[in-house]
């Protein structure tokens, strides 16, 4: 009988496979547990809005943004990391750990808003990348609006295009005065 | 049985504190033998220990109360039933027993079986249901061969304690029958020829597919508790030892029971799993066949 011979076989040869932690390591593109570098976001939402397993929560405050990370949410799509603009997101080459109570290993990040250079309030996080995605050729003037919280920059906003009618009004004044 | 040996056969020998290590043994056993049959390398020991504890620490998945309730209450009793079996395998045959014990001892071993075939309904999983009413149908095939070969045995041993068939029964009846019992083992321990009932290739667990967490944890105690319980029921049946001391009793009955499982689990790794049909008509015809033939030796020497 053939699976008489398979079998001792196999016995006599020894077992083929190894012991758990003397297995290979991952490969290197694995795609594990789900990192953030709170310095690189721009706590725009988006690996919240594309995963679909909602393992990821962004959540708004007023001086700071939480990021929530539920591993035991995760199904290792990728979808985060591929979606965040500036690259904050990457997934670790290694398993992570076990665990037994659900949401064990939640781990949040805090993203601080960095200070408006005008009046000191919470301002939006800036990337250059975007910046020059989003505008093309990015002026000095738009630079150095995109570090103002939202109410001074709309102040701004205002104060230049104020600035513009009036100019354009001078220059399209007749010599009669009409 | 006084009540003291009663409850020492209860939690000592051969009952928890025996068998729960023994059960976790014999599963580790089969389930290394299997590997290296395959050429793997197989779980470490106290592998079977290490999966009980981890699946009690896990979070139970919340569902609605009665459903909750069901999926609890039939793996415990399940438990209970197969630890009550186990207590009442005539390792001292002499001690005693009582007349009857061997129907007691049939109905709590359907009751595991039995258990798993509600348990599979009540989680209202598709593999559970499925694997629910294969379990339904296998119990009804072996138990035919099951029980004609116990009425053999005790048709020939003329009393319907454990103990009395143990001493009594004629050699060629008692092979006769012990071969139909051994057959309907794996059924009962889902082994491969005859697994149909926890087919994970096409079902998954089977009944068991939608447990998790303790109430798994409490099918796998079930589990081991019906190793140590069948092949006891074996051991202490083909090798009574009545006039040995106790010790020697207890030697025995370990090693004929772990070499059931050697056996057991050669047979299986190097078989395959035979169709529903195919299990259900073998013990009707083949199993059944045998049994008969130790049924009708009994009564021919009678
Ligand atoms: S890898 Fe997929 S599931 Fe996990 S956090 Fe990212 S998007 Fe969500
Ligand atoms: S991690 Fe990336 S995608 Fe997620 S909020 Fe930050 S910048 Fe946006």
């Amino acid at each position: 009988m053939n699976i008489l011979n398979i079998i001792t076989g196999n016995v006599a040869r020894g077992p083929q496979t190894v012991r758990f932690p003397g297995r290979e390591a991952p490969a290197a593109a694995y795609r594990g547990s789900v990192t953030m570098d709170a310095a690189k976001c721009l706590a725009c939402g988006i690996c919240d809005y594309v995963c679909v397993s909602r393992a990821i929560a962004v959540t708004p405050g007023a001086a700071s943004c939480e990021w929530t990370y539920d591993p035991g949410r995760c199904t290792y799509c990728g979808r985060c990391v591929d979606h965040c603009p500036v690259a904050a997101v990457t997934q670790a080459g290694d398993r992570g750990d076990s665990y037994a109570r659900s949401g064990a290993q939640r781990a949040t990040v805090t993203v601080p808003y960095p200070a408006c250079p005008q009046c000191g309030r919470p301002a939006m996080p800036y990337n250059e990348a975007v910046l020059g995605a989003a505008f093309g050729d990015v002026s000095a003037e738009l630079r150095e609006r995109i570090h103002l919280c939202e109410r001074c920059r709309r102040r701004a906003t205002t104060a230049a295009l104020k600035a513009n009618f009036g100019a354009a009004a001078e220059t399209g004044r007749s010599d009669d005065g009409r | 049985m006084t009540v003291v040996r009663g409850l020492i056969s209860l939690l000592v020998f051969p009952g928890a504190l025996f068998a729960l290590p023994a059960g976790w043994f014999m599963m580790w056993l089969q389930r290394k033998i299997n590997a290296r049959a395959q050429g793997r390398i197989g779980p470490p020991f106290f592998q079977p220990f290490f999966d009980f504890v981890k699946l009690l620490a896990k979070e139970p998945v919340v569902r609605p109360r009665l459903q909750g309730f069901l999926m609890t209450v039939l793996p415990l009793a399940a438990v209970a039933s197969t630890l009550g079996a186990i207590a009442l395998l005539p390792v001292f045959p002499k001690a005693g027993g009582f007349s009857g014990d061997l129907v007691l001892l049939v109905s709590l071993i359907e009751v595991g079986p039995l258990c798993a075939v509600l348990g599979g309904f009540v989680s209202r999983s598709l593999y559970g249901g499925i694997g629910a009413s294969r379990e339904a149908v296998l119990t009804l095939a072996y138990n035919v061969p099951f029980l004609i070969a116990l009425f053999a045995l005790v048709a020939s041993a003329g009393s319907f304690s454990l103990a009395g068939v143990a001493l009594a029964a004629a050699w060629p009846v008692r092979v006769l029958a012990l071969i139909a019992l051994v057959a309907c083992i794996p059924v009962k321990l889902h082994l491969n020829p005859f697994s149909a009932a926890s087919a994970e290739q096409e079902i998954y667990a089977g009944s068991t597919t939608e447990y998790d967490g303790p109430r798994l944890a409490l099918w796998e105690l079930a589990h081991a508790l019906e190793w140590v319980a069948l092949t006891g029921l074996v051991a202490s049946l083909a090798f009574p030892v009545a006039d040995a001391a106790w010790p020697v009793r207890v030697v025995v009955f370990v090693a004929v029971s772990v070499a059931l499982v050697v056996v057991l689990s050669f047979a299986a790794a190097s078989t395959a799993r035979l169709k529903l049909a195919q299990t259900a008509r073998w013990f009707l015809l083949c199993g059944s066949g045998i049994a008969l033939s130790a049924l009708v030796v009994a009564f021919v020497r009678l």
